[in-house]
C-alpha cells in the first residue's frame, strides 16, 4: 500500500490501485474529500483557512491552503486525472475543523473553514454526503483509492470510519 | 495540591539546568541585549556551538557562504531561535522522550512546544506592548515539560482519560488527568521549573497556561499569551496526543490580547509557515 502525505495546505489526486491519500493533525483544519465513482479517483485538499484574501502572497504558493482557492484547484487536478464533469455525481466527505468554543468568536477557526467549504461546494452543486466535524479533537484520516473507504483515527481514541 | 511524592521524586531527579540555559533565559528576557550578549554565552559551549552552526548552514536558510562563527550565525537564526536550540539541547532528554501517555510519537512534544514558542510570540504584538515576544517565545518552549514526567504515569490509562475528559464530569484533560494521578502536567510542570530555578513569570506559565486566570497579576498578560499560543499549535495540528484541544479557552484574554478574527488568521498562517521553517533547519542532515 503506497501512501501519500499531505501536509498543511497540500492536494492531490489518484487513482493508482494500491495507493492511499492520508494527512495528519486535522485540528481546526479540515480536509475535503472527493471521490468520483465515474473515473474511480480520490481527491483529498488539506484546507487550513477560510478564505485568502488574507494572504494572496500564500494562495499563490499553496491553493490547497484556503478554502476559496483549494477547492477549485482540486477539482480541476481530478478533471486532469480523467475524472468526469458532473460534480453532483461525485461523493463528498469532511473530517476535521474541530472547534475551540470561543464566546468572543475569534478562535472559531474550524467552525468557519467548515461553512466556507460547504458554501464553495454549493457553488459547484455539491455538499457533503458524511461529515465528521467539530467536537475538541485532532484527527488523522486515510482514504484508499481501491475501496473508497475513509478512515479516520486519533489517540487516545479507537479508530471509526467516515 | 501536593504531588504525589513520586512524581515529586521523578522532578527532583533531574539535572538542574545548565548555567548557559538559565544566563541565555535571563539574557534573553531584558530588552535591551545584544547579539553580543547571546554570541558570548554560547561560545562558551562547544555542542551548542556546534548546533548553532549546523543549523544556521542547513539549506532552510539558503545561505552561500558557510557560517563559521556563532557572531555571524546568529543575526541569520534570531535570538529566539538561539535560544530554542540552546533548550533542545540543554533538556533533549525531557523534550525527546515520547509521550506513552498521551500517545503522542516521539518528537511530538518538541514540535508542539515549539509551535506554541511561535505562536505566542506572534500574540504578544496584540498585547499592545504588554508582553515581550521573546519572553513570550521562551515560556512557549517551556509550557508543557510537565507532560514530559508525567507520560509514564499515564501509560495505559490513556482512552480511559480522554472518556473523562470529554464526559463533562471534569473540566478538561487536566481534571481528567489530575483524577488517575492525584496531579496534572501543569502543576508538575511547575515544579520543575521551581526546581531549575527559574524566574517566576515562567513558574506562572508552566502552572496556569490552562487557567490563566489563576496567575498572579503581574504576569497575567504573558500567562493568557501562552495560553492562546498553546491553542493556536493544538488547532494547528501540532498537539502533543489524547489530550489536544481538550482544554477550556479563557475568553477573559481580551482583556490583555486585542486580536480580530482576521489577525488570529493571519497569526495562525504565520505560525505555520515560520514553523516549517524551523523544522527543516534544526532537523536538516
Amino acid at each position: 500500500m503506497k501512501t501519500i502525505i499531505l501536509g498543511v495546505g497540500d492536494y492531490d489526486v489518484t487513482n493508482t490501485p494500491g495507493q492511499q491519500l492520508k494527512t495528519l493533525g486535522l485540528g481546526s483544519c479540515v480536509a475535503v474529500i472527493i471521490l468520483d465513482p465515474v473515473s474511480r479517483c480520490i481527491a483529498m485538499d488539506h484546507v487550513a483557512l477560510p478564505e485568502s484574501k488574507i494572504s494572496p502572497d500564500r494562495a499563490r504558493q499553496k491553493p490547497g491552503y484556503f478554502a476559496d482557492t483549494g477547492i477549485p484547484a482540486l477539482l480541476e487536478a481530478m478533471k486532469r486525472t480523467g475524472a468526469g464533469k458532473n460534480h453532483q455525481k461525485m461523493i463528498v466527505k469532511l473530517v476535521g475543523g474541530a472547534n475551540v468554543m470561543d464566546p468572543n468568536n475569534t478562535f472559531n477557526i474550524g467552525k468557519r473553514n467548515v461553512l466556507a467549504i460547504k458554501k464553495i461546494l454549493w457553488k459547484y452543486g455539491m455538499g457533503p454526503l458524511a461529515e465528521d466535524v467539530g467536537g475538541r479533537i485532532s484527527r488523522t484520516v486515510t482514504v484508499d483509492v481501491d475501496t473508497g473507504r475513509v478512515h479516520v483515527s486519533s489517540p487516545g481514541r479507537t479508530d471509526w470510519e467516515v | 495540591m501536593a504531588l504525589p511524592e513520586r512524581i515529586l521524586e521523578s522532578v527532583r531527579s533531574l539535572k538542574p539546568l545548565p548555567q548557559n540555559a538559565m544566563r541565555l533565559l535571563e539574557t534573553v528576557r531584558d530588552p535591551s541585549h545584544t547579539v553580543q550578549d547571546i554570541a558570548r554565552i554560547v561560545e562558551t559551549d562547544a555542542a551548542l556551538t556546534g548546533n548553532i552552526l549546523r543549523v544556521v548552514n542547513s539549506p532552510a536558510f539558503g545561505l552561500r557562504v558557510e557560517v563559521t562563527t556563532v557572531a555571524r550565525a546568529i543575526p541569520f537564526l534570531g535570538d529566539r531561535m538561539t535560544v530554542g536550540i540552546a533548550l533542545n539541547l540543554c533538556a533533549s532528554q525531557l523534550f525527546n522522550r515520547s509521550l506513552e501517555g498521551y500517545e503522542g510519537e516521539k518528537g511530538s512534544l518538541w514540535r508542539h512546544s515549539m509551535k506554541t514558542a511561535i505562536a505566542s510570540k506572534e500574540i504578544a504584538r496584540y498585547t499592545d506592548g504588554r508582553v515581550n515576544p521573546d519572553e513570550a517565545y521562551t515560556a512557549g518552549i517551556l509550557h508543557d515539560l510537565g507532560k514530559s514526567i508525567i507520560s509514564q504515569y499515564l501509560e495505559g490509562r490513556t482512552h480511559e482519560l480522554v472518556q473523562t475528559a470529554e464526559s463533562g464530569n471534569v473540566r478538561d484533560y487536566l481534571g481528567a488527568e489530575s483524577e488517575t494521578l492525584g496531579t496534572d502536567h501543569s502543576e508538575v510542570g511547575a515544579a520543575l521549573a521551581v526546581h531549575w530555578k527559574l524566574p517566576p513569570a515562567l513558574v506562572e506559565v508552566l502552572a496556569h497556561h490552562h487557567s490563566p486566570a489563576q496567575s498572579s497579576e503581574p504576569h497575567l498578560p504573558l500567562v493568557y499569551t501562552v495560553h492562546l499560543g498553546d491553542f493556536v499549535s493544538m488547532m494547528g495540528g501540532a498537539g502533543t496526543g489524547s489530550d489536544t484541544l481538550l482544554y477550556r479557552i479563557d475568553e477573559n484574554y481580551k482583556d490583555y490580547i486585542s486580536i480580530s478574527r482576521q489577525e488570529l488568521e493571519l497569526v495562525f498562517l504565520h505560525t505555520e509557515q515560520e514553523f516549517e521553517k524551523t523544522l527543516s533547519a534544526m532537523f536538516a542532515e
